[in-house]
């Protein structure tokens, strides 16, 4: 083992370690434990910025650790390949994981579980990054289920809180119908061609008929769609909000729910060998995009309003993976990482400062209270409505221009239009929590967070205005694309994304697009031009559409949770009670008959066994004669 | 040869009878002996003196003043059997009718066989039967023969418990 | 008149059958005990004889064997019989009743 092997794996051990640690001496370590959980994030950190410069400067290996299984034709290593899509994703995992830690220390203060929530993020930490080196389908589910159990337990943190646990089954049950398809699709790869490893499944994918590259495709599709919270199994994240805000930074916004898009993009060989599957991913991603942003339009939780973000958010990736333009979606990946994650942190700040509060109804003014926290704040909205020259200008126009590139035209406009609302939306919060008169508890007290949560704020809030430089259009000349492409080169029918349009004219729209609904948003919160309650009578419908989320939860109630709980208890009542219980107990009943006759047989008189054996020799000697 | 044998064979089944038929256990102890003398007779008729002395010497010598030697320290010499359950015996009598019918059965049953060994009775006499059985139970049979010590050693562990208490 | 197996095997089975019947009629321990070794001395004797007429060795050393296991028999029943007595006072395998639950 050289030392780049060993630096590689020792990326994802100091993680686990922590999760050990923190997990069996937590309650010794008290206090200690925050330091300690985000010492070894952060070490992760430095040796991932090592591992990228390693491989930026000199090429991707493949390292193995150890061989897992083998069992004759069935082999699998647990063993990782090191390419330029994975250290970017480690570098921004390790890096989010780090600063999201730190600000923890502060955020969980004083929570009576402090060192095991260390040990879960620890262990979420260590998931995340052997998902991302997996080199191999089976490693790569192991630790797909991994980061979603990590997401269950830390959703369901305060689990005395019914909701709070509630939310976790959800997700994970969600999570469940999504990872079935995502496992039946890995099943199908082995069964197909017999390994798992990817260098060999994408070097051989092209040999397999065409309708069952796309069966593949979209079963793996389907675990992104759970995992990445798409449209119709996105029911999973706004409920996710319940766990602590950190978390929902960390892997509800940064980390884990990209996991999706960072699947297609790996296995972009078998999308670009199937249009049909490419299609689909690009409608889901449309579909999520715009059922999103509408829907956030009108909530007053801001964690939700955040959360419905970043469905849609991740909803732009799969329209950029979905049309083959891989570099932009993980280019708007890793920016919107860093923005949505600083926006979950901020409003973390937000709710510490308001004692937990999270209605938006119930704010405003708080910008001279907490002035950190508001900047902070306004440059990761800023950057999410695509503003320049905050990142998120730059990767969403890289996506947009690549949309419009292909001839996409329609998902172009819906892009576009999604823009506005997100501008729209994200500026309605911040107008109504920092601005305006005081909706407060007169006698809440409020005040801005200690350092250790501002800090990591600053960081993120310098990341997220300078970040996006090095995707400057056009983009297809820019830093981050002749970085990654590299990878994606070798895809079957790749073409460069952007070259033939006017970049500036696109950018111009994009940028008009979010400056109009921030306009908006200051013309209905700000100065208050119209009535809003008139409005809302005049839109009634489509305001009760987006007001209760399109009714989806209802419809799932009424279309699936319903029938399945009814026939659960047909099965309970009928089957179980009355069937399988009356069989078992009628066959019980009937052995404790029979047997209460047949034990008068045995008298315990030893005379009578010697007369029953006797018997027994002269008709086995009957029987044998006779025969 | 053929007197001896008849006269054995009486022997032996009087006195099997009268092991079974004497109330008092110590009578029938004796009359075991007897029994096992007779058959010892049959088996030098059947030249195997070896097994004749080891009959005596084991059976009667050994196993029989043993049970003899119990009788006696229990003091069951007068504990008589009076207690005569007729159900029992009529049952015991059939079973015992149907058992002998079906051994004769068998026995009218069974086809000619020819000799197929190799020890016919000069053989035996010029080696000597006891050398011959010696031979055999070191040599071939000396793993049962083995096992078969182990399991005199099981009994005598099990006795010492069983009578310890 | 020649005395051939047959007649050994029918010496052999009277006795057997003569033992069964004490297994079966009798009760005292001793008894049936003494009637068991009856039986086993007929399967001895029928060993012996077709052994003699096969000439072979083989039926002789099972007799040796047999007697092997009816002294160790010998031993564990006398040591059961002793038990018995001191638990009952007598050794009426009648008293022998609490074989079952």
């Amino acid at each position: 083992m050289n030392s780049k092997d060993l630096i590689v794996w020792l990326i994802p051990f100091f993680p686990l370690l922590g999760a050990i640690l923190l997990g069996v001496f937590g309650k010794y370590l008290k206090n200690y434990s925050g330091y300690l959980g985000s010492v070894f994030i952060v070490i992760s950190f430095i040796l991932s910025t090592v591992i990228f410069f390693t491989v930026a400067y000199g090429h991707s290996f493949t390292s193995t650790l150890y061989s897992w299984i083998d069992a004759s034709y069935f082999k699998v290593n647990v063993s990782t390949t090191v390419d330029r899509l994975s250290v970017i994703m480690l570098v921004m995992v390790t890096g989010i994981s780090s600063l999201v830690h730190i600000y923890s220390i502060g955020y969980m203060k004083d929570d009576k579980g402090f060192a095991r929530y260390f040990s879960y993020l620890n262990l979420f930490v260590f998931s995340m990054i052997m998902l991302i080196m997996a080199n191999n389908f089976l490693l790569l589910y192991v630790f797909w289920e991994a980061v979603g159990f990590c997401s269950y337990i830390l959703i369901g943190f305060w689990y005395e809180k019914k909701s709070a646990s509630n939310a976790g089954k959800k997700a994970f049950i969600v999570n469940r119908i999504g990872d079935f398809g995502f496992a039946l699709g890995v099943m199908l790869i082995f069964v197909n061609m017999g390994t798992l490893s990817y260098s060999s499944v994408f070097s051989g994918i092209h040999l397999l008929p065409p309708y069952l590259i796309t069966t593949i495709a979209l079963l793996l599709f389907a675990g992104a769609v759970g995992k990445s919270a798409q449209f119709p199994l996105h029911v999973w994240l706004p409920d996710a909000m319940e766990g602590p805000t950190p978390v929902s930074a960390l892997i509800h916004a940064a980390t884990m729910v990209t996991a999706g898009v960072y699947l297609i993009a790996r296995c972009h060989i078998i999308f670009s060998y199937s249009p049909d599957a490419s299609n689909v991913v690009l409608i889901i991603g449309g579909t999520t995009a715009f059922i999103a942003a509408f829907i956030a339009m009108t909530q007053f939780d801001i964690k939700r309003i955040i959360a419905y973000s970043t469905i849609s958010q991740l909803g732009y990736m799969f329209m950029a993976v979905g049309i083959g333009s891989y570099a932009a979606g993980i280019f708007h990946l890793v920016s919107h990482a860093i923005f949505k994650g600083l926006l979950f942190l901020t409003a973390g700040s937000v709710m510490h400062g308001m004692s937990g509060e999270l209605d938006l109804r119930k704010m405003g003014g708080l910008y001279s209270k907490m002035k950190k926290t508001a900047i902070t704040f306004i440059v990761g909205g800023l950057a999410l409505s695509g503003i320049p020259p905050f990142s998120g200008f730059f990767s969403k126009d890289a996506i947009l221009a690549s949309l419009f590139n292909k001839g996409d035209y329609f998902f172009w406009i819906i892009g576009e239009l999604v823009a506005f609302m997100t501008a729209f939306y994200i500026f309605r919060l911040i107008f109504n929590v920092f601005f305006g008169e005081s909706h407060a508890d007169k006698n809440l007290h409020v005040h801005e967070s200690p350092n250790v949560m501002t800090i990591p704020l600053i960081i993120l809030a310098c990341f997220a205005a300078v970040f996006g430089f090095i995707g400057m259009p056009p983009f297809d000349h820019s830093i981050f694309y002749n970085f990654i492409n590299k990878d994606f080169a070798n895809s079957f029918n790749f073409s460069p994304a952007v070259n033939n349009y006017p970049w500036y004219l696109l950018s111009t729209v994009s940028v008009i697009a979010g400056l109009s609904g921030i306009y908006a948003a200051y013309v209905f919160y700000i100065k208050k031009s119209f009535d809003l309650e008139m409005l809302k009578k005049r839109f009634k419908t489509v305001y009760a559409l987006s007001f209760n989320k399109l009714y989806i939860d209802e419809i799932y109630d009424f279309a699936i949770v319903k029938p399945m709980k009814n026939f659960s208890v047909f099965l309970w009542r009928v089957v179980d009670s009355f069937v399988i219980d009356g069989a078992v107990n009628g066959i019980a009943q009937w052995i404790s008959v029979t047997s209460s006759k047949v034990r008068k047989v045995q008298n315990g008189m030893l005379m009578s066994y010697i007369f029953t054996l006797s018997v027994g020799v002269i008709a086995l000697l009957a029987y044998y004669f006779v025969r | 040869m053929e007197a001896l044998f008849y006269i054995f064979s009486i022997i032996a089944i009087f006195s099997a009878l009268m092991v079974i038929l004497v109330k008092n256990p110590l009578t029938s102890a004796l009359y075991i002996i007897l029994c096992f003398f007779a058959l010892a007779g049959f088996y030098i008729l059947l030249n195997m003196q070896f097994l004749a002395a080891m009959q005596i010497l084991v059976y009667a010598g050994a196993i029989i003043v043993l049970i003899v030697l119990v009788i006696m320290l229990l003091n069951l010499a007068k504990a008589k059997d009076t207690i005569r359950d007729f159900h029992q015996m009529a049952v015991g009598i059939i079973a015992v009718l149907l058992l002998f019918a079906e051994v004769i059965l068998y026995l009218n049953a069974a086809g000619e066989s020819k000799p197929t060994g190799i020890y016919t009775n000069a053989v035996i006499n010029k080696i000597g039967n006891t050398q011959i059985i010696g031979q055999f139970l070191f040599t071939k049979y000396v793993f049962p023969f083995e096992v078969a010590s182990i399991l005199l050693l099981v009994a005598v562990i099990g006795a010492y418990i069983f009578a310890k208490k | 008149m020649n005395v051939n197996v047959n007649d050994y095997l029918a010496v052999a089975s009277i006795i057997f059958c003569i033992g069964a019947l004490g297994v079966l009629i009798r009760k005292n321990l001793i008894t049936i005990f003494l009637s068991l070794e009856l039986m086993f001395n007929a399967a001895n004797l029928g060993f012996v004889a077709v052994s003699e007429y096969l000439n072979l060795m083989s039926g002789d050393i099972f007799v040796i064997f047999i007697m092997v296991v009816a002294a160790a028999e010998a031993a564990i029943l006398l040591g059961i019989a002793i038990a018995f007595y001191r638990e009952k006072g007598t050794i009426n395998i009648d008293k022998a009743n609490e074989l079952r639950m």
